[in-house]
């Protein structure tokens, strides 16, 4: 009974923590939604909470930190993802240069984020598809193998696989 | 009201106590602190920590650290770098650049974990600022050497040399030349179609085992005395057991080098062949390219009787240019000729044909697949044979090294022949693999 109520309270914590960091997020506030959300996360476990924080550190311009965090919060919390944090996950991908990442999600994304998020996701696509009109370089294939070679030394595995995924997208474009 | 302004527009300024302590909350934002890894939000983890509960120790010791005046996380990737932790640093690092001496270190990091490739790019990003250009030269160099382009090292090397940074002394240190280098190949393997005779006459197949030598003395500058040895011993063609001994003395002088050898061969125990031989060699790297020429004439007497009648000067020429492909790939392409005067006509041929090689080496292992055609053509009709011998000789092999340390070296051989002759005796095929151990070392 006890053990119960203590989960309760704790859950209940953690949404008023999820709630803070939303309030704070939607004020621009990225590094005070990132902390308040690892709070929510610390109490209450994987969640909403750990995609959430992803997308702070989408805005907060760390892309690769927030890829790391996307993947972590897929791989514990699948259920609690949307479009719309599919969409930052997306401009994670792009400002990390992993266009081909960002072109995937940015599909999936469509119109299922309504029609503002479904328009901005429009917008990327297709500075996406700009990109790609002339074949990519050699040496743009050697720049990701060398991103993932780093990550990999860094043991930030996920985005190695990435990076590593890029580079084979990439390279069958290249032997097209 | 001023002290709250203040409050609200400095974050390292105290953060004003909240109305109710909850020291349970405090120790939850000081986990998240303690764990991020941005500075922003760990400031704001260890700032409303601190809030929640003032008299929370972590919390003021994470927020005054936070609050330090510069950014710490360069010393700590430092710390982890001196810790062995190289990933860890790495990671830090990366989050540092281009901040060329992040930059640098990240490249040593990757270095030293063989990430060649990103360890490249991280060090021409140090190259381009003078504070650790040098430092960032003298690991390109490293990393050169070890892929095997030995030029490229010392004009690394050279440049460090010049300067005044902490590492000019090793940069000389290694641009100071091996005096004394010796080196050792075992080799066991099987060769379907032993060949060893001067018209390439197959034997049939061995099972070999063979060992070679070499030590190599540079007395000064551009001067080298070399002297080798090698035995290969058959279990059934024993009669064909094979030992050379050779000395060679050259000199090279920038991009021409010149050398005269002397070889003395024994085919089953007994005096074989004695040779000596001159050779001119230049070469002229354009860029990706070089370009490379040489000559050898090698002045053959033949110490058996059946083999005498082949007694006299083989001259070779060839000419080749060589592509950098790829930091890890090259390709090199050339053309022979050879002219062996021999005592007699039936004998002397002609011979040319292109060969090709392409070179790969990443970290520790190199591989290369050679393919080569000679068109050989006796100048008259040879009596004991019917006809005016013409040969055609397809060369193909396959070599794998991988460097277990800076001394030892495996190494797998992989090859194939086929002769195809007017004289039906001298057509056939061949096979071979050889697994060996390779041991090279400079005093």
């Amino acid at each position: 009974m006890l053990y119960v109520l203590a989960v309760l309270l704790a859950a209940s914590g953690a949404d008023e923590h999820l709630l803070t960091g939303a309030r704070a997020f939607r004020a621009g506030e990225y590094a005070k939604a990132l902390v308040e959300f690892r709070v929510a996360e610390k109490l209450g476990g994987p969640g909403e909470a750990s995609w959430y924080a992803a997308a702070a550190l989408q805005k907060m311009g760390r892309a690769e930190d927030a890829l790391i965090a996307f993947a972590n919060a897929e791989a514990s919390a699948p259920n609690a993802r949307d479009a719309l944090l599919d969409y930052y996950r997306a401009l994670a991908c792009y400002d990390a240069r992993l266009y081909l990442c960002a072109q995937r999600l940015l599909v999936q994304v469509g119109d299922a984020g309504g029609p503002r998020i479904g328009d901005m996701a429009r917008k990327t696509r297709e500075s996406i598809d700009k990109l790609f009109q002339t074949p990519p370089a050699r040496g743009a294939v050697d720049w990701y193998r060398e991103k993932a070679q780093v990550a990999k030394a860094a043991k930030r595995e996920s985005l190695a696989a990435l990076y590593t995924a890029e580079a084979d997208a990439l390279q069958a474009r290249l032997a097209k | 009201m001023i002290a709250l302004l203040l409050a609200l527009a400095d974050p390292c300024a105290p953060p004003p106590a909240a109305a109710a302590r909850d020291p349970a909350s405090a120790r939850v934002y000081v986990e998240v602190g303690e764990n991020a890894a941005g500075p922003t939000e760990v400031l704001e983890a260890f700032r409303e920590a601190l809030r929640l509960d003032p008299s929370n120790a972590r919390a003021q010791a994470g927020f005054q650290a936070a609050c330090r005046p510069g950014d710490d996380r360069f010393e700590k990737a430092r710390a982890r770098m001196d810790a062995g932790d190289r990933a860890g640093a790495i990671a830090i690092f990366e989050q540092l650049r281009p901040m060329p001496a992040a930059a640098l270190l990240e490249g040593i990091c990757l270095y030293e974990l063989e990430q060649d490739d990103a360890a490249e790019t991280a060090l021409l990003e140090a190259q381009a600022d003078d504070a650790t250009a040098d430092a960032a030269r003298f690991f390109l160099g490293l990393l050169a050497r070890r892929r095997g382009q030995q030029a490229e090292a010392e004009q690394l090397f050279t440049e460090v040399a010049q300067g005044n940074s902490s590492v000019a002394d090793q940069a000389r240190r290694l641009l100071k030349p091996t005096r004394l280098s010796v080196s050792a190949l075992a080799e066991s393997g099987y060769d379907s179609n032993v060949s060893l005779a001067p018209t390439n006459a197959p034997l049939g197949g061995d099972a070999l085992g063979s060992l070679a030598a070499a030590v190599v003395w540079r007395p000064v500058e551009g001067l080298f005395v070399r002297a080798s040895g090698f035995y290969r011993a058959q279990p059934t063609l024993s009669d064909y057991d094979l030992g050379a001994l050779g000395g060679t003395v050259g000199y090279g002088w920038g991009p021409l080098s010149a050398e005269y050898d002397y070889d003395f061969v024994a085919l089953g125990n007994a005096p074989y062949l004695s040779a000596n031989r001159l050779g001119l060699a230049g070469r002229l790297p354009l860029g990706a390219w070089t370009l490379s020429a040489g000559y050898g004439a090698r002045f053959e007497n033949y110490r058996t009787s059946v083999t005498s009648v082949f007694s006299g000067t083989l001259h070779g020429w060839q000419i080749a240019a060589a592509l950098r492909l790829s930091r890890e790939a090259s390709v090199e392409i050339a053309y022979r000729f050879a002219r062996d005067w021999t005592d007699e006509a039936a004998t002397t041929y002609f011979e040319h044909g292109p060969a090709a090689v392409l070179r790969f080496g990443s970290g520790r292992v190199r591989l290369s697949i050679e393919a080569s055609a000679a068109f050989r053509l006796y100048e008259a009709f040879d009596d004991s044979v019917g006809v005016q011998q013409q040969d055609s000789i397809l060369d193909a092999a396959l070599l794998g090294e991988y460097d277990v340390d800076p001394r030892w070296t495996v190494r797998l051989a992989l090859g194939g022949r086929d002769q195809i002759s007017n004289v039906d005796e001298l057509t056939y095929t061949r096979a071979y693999a050889t697994l060996g151990v390779a041991f090279a070392a400079g005093l």
